[in-house]
């Protein structure tokens, strides 16, 4: 048996074994492996390698989509709450800067006040932008943290 | 041989007479397409690569709930860079490339490789034969699976990877990171060695 041709066979054996051959390059292993007991055996382990190979658990592919389109609905929210942030921090500035104009005197209308309270940080994309989390801190904490507010806005005038 | 660029290989079956009537997209398409923020796109690539990465996954790891936990992650972090593929290696490489990080990753934090028990061994993929042959061959099957895991890991893997997955040795050199010829020798002396423990 020619050892080229042999080295040729014995490449493409685990392409035959699983059934991607082309016709032509199969009619051709056909032939060697006929007249050649070493590769026929080789092809037979490989066979045997090959139908042993893992199948994956049912369902697999829908738990993958599903992840997939979970990492990326948070993905567009966490986009969202960014954005939220970034209005959220322009309206602060903006507030401060009409309170030094005197605009900010004027009270709020109660609809103006609802529409706010309804659409600040009520929803995941506020949670997933860093809403303030009020509910866990002590009294004392609040107290320091309302000060802290005050300053910044008013520049301690207040 | 590499022929993997989203055409469907020889000796895979299409699943329906539906999938016959309509031309297959390319991964190349669907790359496009998902960059383009087609979600569909996304679920094709799922569908036709995540057997393959589950078990290029599975070989490294040698656990399967680890190696489905890779698979998503895998999946999830190949998407969200999707943007960034060139497309020097075809998808299926590129994606099986992730995979393989993704589970040397998870060994490198777990410290070492569970070992296969033959209840992991796939069933048989083999053509129409008696039932008493089936069983013959199925439990052989089953022992050549199991004796791989003696083998160095290049070894087991390079035959994995050429075997299970078709890969070219460039590929799997690019797996095992190793060069082509490195890859090829990997191959050819597991098989060997194979063949001597299996008697």
């Amino acid at each position: 048996m020619n050892r080229t041709e042999c080295g040729w066979i014995r490449e493409l054996i685990p392409d035959y074994a699983a059934g991607r051959l082309a016709d032509s390059e199969k009619e051709s292993a056909d032939l060697h492996f006929k007249v050649c007991r070493e590769c026929h055996d080789e092809l037979d382990l490989v066979r045997l390698v090959f139908s042993s190979r893992a199948t994956h658990p049912e369902g697999l592919a829908d738990k993958i989509k599903a992840a997939v389109r979970s990492r990326r609905v948070s993905g567009r929210r966490q986009g969202w709450g960014l954005a939220a942030a970034a209005v959220a921090v322009l309206a602060i500035g903006l507030n401060m800067t009409l309170d030094r104009t005197g605009f900010a005197n004027q009270p709020l209308t109660e609809s103006e006040f609802e529409i706010e309270s309804e659409n600040l940080w009520l929803n995941d994309d506020g949670l997933i932008a860093g809403a303030p989390m009020l509910e866990g801190l002590s009294d004392e904490a609040l107290t320091q943290l309302l000060e802290e507010l005050t300053v910044a806005t008013y520049g301690g005038a207040a | 041989m590499n022929c993997f660029h989203g055409i469907r290989r020889l000796g895979e079956s299409p699943v329906n007479d539906h999938e016959i009537s309509l031309p297959v997209p390319t991964d190349e398409e669907l790359v496009e397409r998902a960059r383009a923020g087609d979600d569909s796109a996304l679920d094709i690539l799922v569908k036709h690569h995540h057997a393959a990465v589950y078990r290029v996954a599975l070989s490294i790891l040698g656990d399967e709930g680890a190696a489905q936990d890779v698979v998503q992650d895998t999946f999830i972090k190949g998407f969200r860079a999707i943007a960034g593929f060139r497309g020097e290696a075809s998808f299926r490489t590129w994606i099986l490339t992730i995979a393989a990080n993704e589970a040397r990753g998870v060994i490198r934090r777990i410290g070492r490789r569970k070992e296969t028990s033959i209840d992991m061994v796939g069933p048989m993929h083999s053509e129409a034969k008696g039932p008493d042959e089936r069983v013959v061959i199925a439990s052989e099957a089953a022992r050549a699976r199991m004796m791989m895991e003696r083998l160095p890991e290049k070894q087991r893997l390079a035959i994995a990877f050429r075997i299970d997955e078709g890969m070219s040795f460039r590929e799997v050199g690019e797996m095992i990171g190793s060069s082509e010829n490195a890859a090829r020798v990997n191959y050819f002396h597991g098989i060997r060695s194979l063949r001597g423990l299996m008697g």
